[in-house]
C-alpha cells in the first residue's frame, strides 16, 4: 500500500481511538470537574462495562436467541447502567463517607480498582472474549476496505458527546451540575443537593467509561485487565487538555487519540506511550492549567 | 549542625528499635526454612516500606511513582552484572547511585507540583520507567526479566567466600540492611532535618514562615525515599538473583503505600508490621484464590475508612505516647 | 532610621486594588499599628511584606536592600517574624515541639551558634515561659484555648529573634485579663525588636502604639501619633462611614 492510503488508514483507526477515549475521558473529567475526586478506579468501570457487555450479550442471544444487532442494544443499555449502579455504590459506601478528601479518595479508588478488577477476574475469568458486531458490513474505499462498525463507532461516540453537551448545557442536572462545579458551598447554601449531585455524577462518569467499553468491545475483546490503558490514557487526555475543562478534554481526546494512533501504526506502541506519558508529567510541572485550558484564577 | 544532633537519643523507645532488630535475627533460629525464605524477603520489601514512609508518613508528600526508584536500584544493579561483569559491592553501589539520580531528577521536577498533580506526576514518570524497561527490552528483558547468576552473588574477603544465594546468609544480609536503614530512619526523623519534614507534613505555611526552605526540604525527603527504594531493589536483584519489569509496575508503586498505611504512616517501625502482616496475609490467601488482590482492595477502602492511622498509629495514640 | 520601607508597592486582585501605591516607612525600635475598616487591605498589605503575597507593582526595602523578590523564607531569614491572622500552629504537635522547631530554625541559620540539644531545649523552655505556656509543654496545640494558641503563636515569633515582628489581629478572641498581659509583653518585646501590629482593638492601639498608619480602600489615609490620630476627622468618617 502507498504511503498516504496508509495515512488514511492510520487515521481512521486513530479516529476511532480518539471516539472511544474522549467518551472515557470525559467521563473522568466530570468527575474531577465537579466533585475534584481523583478515580484511580476509571479504567475498572471502563473493564466492567465492557465484561457486562459480553454478559448481556451473550446471555440474550443464547437464551433468547436474538439477533446480534438486538443482544447489542441490549448490552449497550443495560451495560453503562449495571456499572452506574456500581458506581454509585461505591460513592455512597466509601466516597461519601470520606468526604471526598482528595488523598483519602485516591487510596480508597485504588482499592476500588482491586476489587473490580479481581471480582471481574473470579466471576467472568482469565479469558478475553469478543462481542459479536451488531452489522458486519463493509466500507469498500478505492484503496482498501474498511470495518463500517469502525465507522458507525465514531458517529455513535459523536452522538453522544452532543447528548452530553446537551444535557450539561441545556437541562436542570446540567445546571446543578456546573454551578456544584463552580462553587460547592454556594450551591449548598442556595440549597442544591450537594451530596446527591456528587453521586450522580460519580454515576454518570462510570457510566461514560462504560458506554465507550460497550462500543469498543466488537473490536477489542473484553478482558479482566483492559481498565489499565483506558485509565492511563484517559489520565493523559485530562491532564493536557487542563483539569476540570471539558472543552480542552474533547481537544485533548482528538489528539491524543489521532495522534496514538498514528504512531502505533507507523512506530512502536511501547514508544508511543512513553512519549504521552513524559509529555503529561511535563505539562503537568510546568503548566498545571494543561495545554488548553485557561490560566487558574 | 554538629555531630551531636545525629547521636541516637538513647531512650527507651532506642531500645524498643534495638529490640525489634534483635527479635527478628531471633527469627532465623527459630523458624522453618520456608518461613525464613519468606522473611528474607520482606525484610528487603521493609527497607523499601521504610523509605516510602520518611516520604508520605513524616513529609506528608503521597507519592504514586515509588517503583521507578525501586526499579532504577534493581536494574542499576542488575544490569551493570549482567552486562558489565561486575562484582557484587560494585553492582550494589551502582544500583544506589541510580536510584540517587532518578530520584533527584524527578523529585525536583515533581516537587514543582502540590498535591493531587504530585501524585499524578510521580506516577506518570514511573509509568514512563516501567515503559523504558520494556521498551529496551533487548538489554533488559522486559516482562520477562533476566536471572542473575550465582557467581555474581558471591561476597569475596580474601580466603572467605559468602555466598549469599544460600538461605542463612541471604537471611543474614536482609536483616544487616534492615537493622542499618532502620536505625537511620530513627535518627533521621528526630533530627533536625525531620522534625522540619513533620513541620511541613503538618503545616507547609507555617514552616515557612519559620524560615524553612519547603522545596528544599521536600527534596530531601523525596531522594532519601528513593535511596532506600534503592537499596532495597539492588538488595533484591542480589539476594534473589533476578531483575524483572513486573517491580516497575504500578502495581510496586501502590504496594509500599498499602504497607505503611497498614503498619501506620509516620510510625518508625509501622512498616515493620505492615509489610509482614500484608505478606503473610496475601500469602495464605494466594494458596486459597486467584483472586488474593481483592483483599488488598478490601484492605485498602477498609483502612482509609475506619483506621486511617495504621496498628502502629492507632497504638500511638492510645499507649505508646511520643513513639518516634 | 527607616527600617522597612515600601515604594508604590501595590496588589490587584483582577479589577479589585486591596493596596494602591502605599508608600510607608517603618522606623527602627518603634511599635506601629495599622488600622483601618474591614476591607482596607491591611491584612494583603502586611502578607506583601512578610513575602507570602506577591505584589503586582512596587517595591520592599528592608534597610534599603530590595527584598521585593526575596521568598518568605529568606525574609524570615533576614530577620522578619509574622503571626497568623488565623492561628496557624502544628496543631497535632505539643507546645514544646512548636516552639523547638522555631528555635531550631534560628539556630541553624545563626553562624557559629553552635545547635545542640541541651541549648535547643533550653530556649525552648525559656520561650515557653516568657509567654506563660510552660506548663502546656506536653499539651497538643490543637487541645489549647483559642488565647492560648495565639500566645503559642507569639512565642514561636519571638523565638526566630526577630527584628521586626508582625502580628497581624493578636488579641481577637482574648479575654480582657489576656489583653492587658499581651500589652506588658509587647512592651517587653519592643524593647529589642521593631513591632508592626495590625489591630481592630482601639484600646489596644492607643495604648500600646507609638504611631499609627490608617489605611482605608487599598492607600494611607493618615499617619501620625495615637493623639493626631484620634483627633483626625478623615480618620472619622473612614470608620463612622463603613464600620
Amino acid at each position: 500500500m502507498d504511503f498516504w492510503p496508509y495515512l488514511l488508514l492510520a487515521s481512521l483507526e486513530g479516529a476511532v481511538m480518539a471516539a472511544v477515549l474522549a467518551l472515557t475521558a470525559l467521563g473522568l473529567s466530570l468527575v474531577f470537574g465537579v466533585m475534584r475526586v481523583v478515580n484511580v478506579a476509571h479504567g475498572e468501570f471502563f473493564m466492567l462495562g465492557a465484561v457486562l457487555a459480553w454478559w448481556f450479550s451473550s446471555v440474550s442471544t443464547q437464551w433468547f436467541g436474538i439477533s446480534p444487532a438486538l443482544a447489542f442494544t441490549v448490552a449497550f443499555i443495560m451495560s453503562p447502567l449495571v456499572t452506574a449502579a456500581v458506581a454509585l455504590v461505591a460513592d455512597r459506601l466509601v466516597l461519601k463517607r470520606l468526604n471526598y478528601q482528595p488523598e483519602a479518595t485516591i487510596v480508597a479508588t485504588i482499592g476500588i480498582l482491586y476489587i473490580i478488577q479481581q471480582l471481574a477476574l473470579t466471576f467472568y475469568g482469565p479469558d478475553a472474549r469478543p462481542v459479536v458486531a451488531p452489522f458486519s458490513y463493509r466500507v469498500q474505499l478505492p484503496w482498501f476496505g474498511y470495518s463500517g462498525y469502525k465507522l458507525f463507532v465514531i458517529a455513535a461516540a459523536v452522538f453522544l458527546l452532543g447528548l452530553v453537551w446537551f444535557l450539561l448545557s441545556r437541562t436542570r442536572a446540567g445546571l446543578l451540575m456546573r454551578a456544584t462545579q463552580q462553587d460547592y458551598e454556594t450551591a449548598q447554601a442556595f440549597g442544591i443537593p450537594v451530596s446527591r449531585v456528587y453521586a450522580g455524577v460519580f454515576a454518570f462518569g462510570a457510566m461514560l467509561a462504560a458506554m465507550a467499553a460497550v462500543l469498543i468491545v466488537p473490536i477489542q475483546q473484553a478482558h479482566y485487565l483492559m481498565g489499565l490503558d483506558p485509565l492511563l490514557l484517559s489520565f493523559i487526555v485530562v491532564i493536557i487538555g487542563g483539569l476540570g475543562s471539558l472543552r480542552g478534554t474533547l481537544i485533548a481526546a482528538l489528539l491524543i487519540g489521532m495522534s496514538d494512533g498514528i504512531i502505533s501504526v507507523f512506530f512502536s506502541p511501547t514508544l508511543a506511550k512513553i512519549l504521552a506519558t513524559t509529555l503529561v508529567a511535563m505539562v503537568l510541572v510546568f503548566r498545571p492549567q494543561g495545554l488548553f485550558g485557561d490560566r487558574p484564577q | 549542625m554538629t555531630l551531636s544532633a545525629l547521636m541516637p537519643v538513647l531512650d527507651r523507645y532506642f531500645w524498643l528499635h534495638i529490640a525489634v532488630i534483635a527479635a527478628l535475627l531471633s527469627l532465623l533460629f527459630v523458624l522453618p526454612e520456608y518461613h525464613s525464605g519468606i522473611m528474607a524477603r520482606v525484610m528487603v520489601l521493609v527497607v523499601y516500606a521504610l523509605g516510602y514512609n520518611l516520604l508520605f508518613g513524616y513529609t506528608g508528600l503521597l507519592s504514586l511513582g515509588h517503583a521507578l526508584y525501586f526499579s532504577a536500584g534493581m536494574y542499576g544493579a542488575g544490569l551493570a552484572i549482567r552486562w558489565l561483569d561486575w562484582s557484587l559491592f560494585p553492582a550494589f553501589f551502582s544500583g544506589i547511585v541510580a536510584a540517587t539520580l532518578v530520584a533527584l531528577v524527578i523529585g525536583s521536577l515533581a516537587l514543582r507540583t502540590i498535591g493531587v498533580a504530585f501524585m499524578i506526576v510521580t506516577m506518570m514518570f514511573a509509568q514512563t520507567g516501567y515503559l523504558l524497561i520494556l521498551y529496551f527490552n533487548e538489554y533488559t528483558r522486559g516482562d520477562e526479566g533476566f536471572v542473575i547468576g550465582q557467581a555474581a552473588r558471591l561476597i569475596e574477603w580474601g580466603s572467605i567466600t559468602v555466598d549469599l544465594s544460600a538461605p542463612d546468609n541471604r537471611y543474614l544480609a536482609a536483616w544487616l540492611v534492615l537493622s542499618l536503614c532502620l536505625l537511620v530512619k530513627l535518627i533521621l526523623v528526630r533530627s533536625p532535618t525531620g522534625r522540619v519534614w513533620i513541620g511541613l507534613r503538618e503545616n507547609e505555611e507555617r514552616a515557612r514562615l519559620l524560615g524553612f526552605n519547603p522545596y528544599r526540604y521536600k527534596l530531601s525527603a523525596f531522594v532519601i525515599s528513593g535511596i532506600y527504594a534503592g537499596i532495597a531493589g539492588a538488595l533484591y536483584a542480589i539476594l534473589f538473583g533476578y531483575a524483572g519489569a513486573t517491580f516497575a509496575s504500578i502495581q510496586y508503586s501502590i504496594l509500599p503505600l498499602l504497607w505503611v498505611l497498614l503498619g501506620g504512616a509516620g510510625v518508625v517501625l509501622g512498616p515493620v508490621f505492615g509489610t509482614v502482616v500484608m505478606f503473610y496475609l496475601v500469602d495464605y490467601l494466594s494458596e486459597q484464590t486467584s483472586a488474593y488482590m481483592l483483599f488488598v482492595g478490601v484492605v485498602l477502602v477498609v483502612l482509609v475508612l475506619v483506621a486511617p492511622r495504621g496498628i502502629l498509629g492507632s497504638l500511638r495514640r492510645r499507649l505508646l505516647h511520643g513513639l518516634p | 532610621m527607616s527600617l522597612l520601607q515600601t515604594q508604590n508597592l501595590s496588589c490587584h486582585f483582577g479589577g479589585i486594588k486591596a493596596v494602591d501605591a502605599v508608600n510607608f516607612t517603618l522606623n527602627a525600635g518603634e511599635i506601629r499599628a495599622i488600622i483601618g475598616p474591614n476591607g482596607a487591605g491591611k491584612s494583603t498589605f502586611v502578607s506583601m511584606l512578610c513575602g507570602r503575597q506577591r505584589p503586582t507593582d512596587g517595591r520592599i526595602l528592608l534597610k534599603s536592600t530590595d527584598i521585593t523578590d526575596v521568598s518568605a523564607d529568606k525574609r524570615t531569614a533576614l530577620g522578619i517574624a509574622y503571626t497568623f491572622q488565623i492561628t496557624s500552629v502544628f496543631s497535632q504537635l505539643n507546645c514544646y515541639d512548636n516552639v523547638e522547631l522555631a528555635v531550631q530554625g534560628r539556630l541553624m541559620r545563626q553562624s557559629g551558634s553552635r545547635m545542640t540539644r541541651q541549648r535547643l531545649r533550653e530556649e525552648t523552655c525559656h520561650q515557653l515561659e516568657r509567654v506563660g505556656l510552660a506548663d502546656y509543654e506536653a499539651t497538643l496545640a490543637t487541645h489549647l484555648s483559642y488565647g492560648h494558641q495565639r500566645l503559642l503563636e507569639l512565642a514561636m515569633g519571638l523565638s526566630l529573634d526577630p527584628e521586626i515582628l508582625m502580628l497581624d489581629e493578636p488579641t481577637q478572641g482574648f479575654a480582657e485579663s489576656e489583653i492587658d498581659q499581651f500589652g506588658i509583653l509587647i512592651k517587653q518585646i519592643a524593647e529589642d525588636a521593631t513591632v508592626l501590629l495590625i489591630e481592630h482593638n482601639m484600646n489596644v492601639v492607643m495604648s500600646l502604639a507609638d504611631s499609627i498608619t490608617v489605611l482605608d480602600q487599598g492607600r494611607i489615609l493618615a499617619e501620625g501619633t495615637p493623639q493626631d490620630i484620634a483627633s483626625n476627622a478623615a480618620v472619622q468618617t473612614a470608620y463612622l462611614g463603613t464600620d
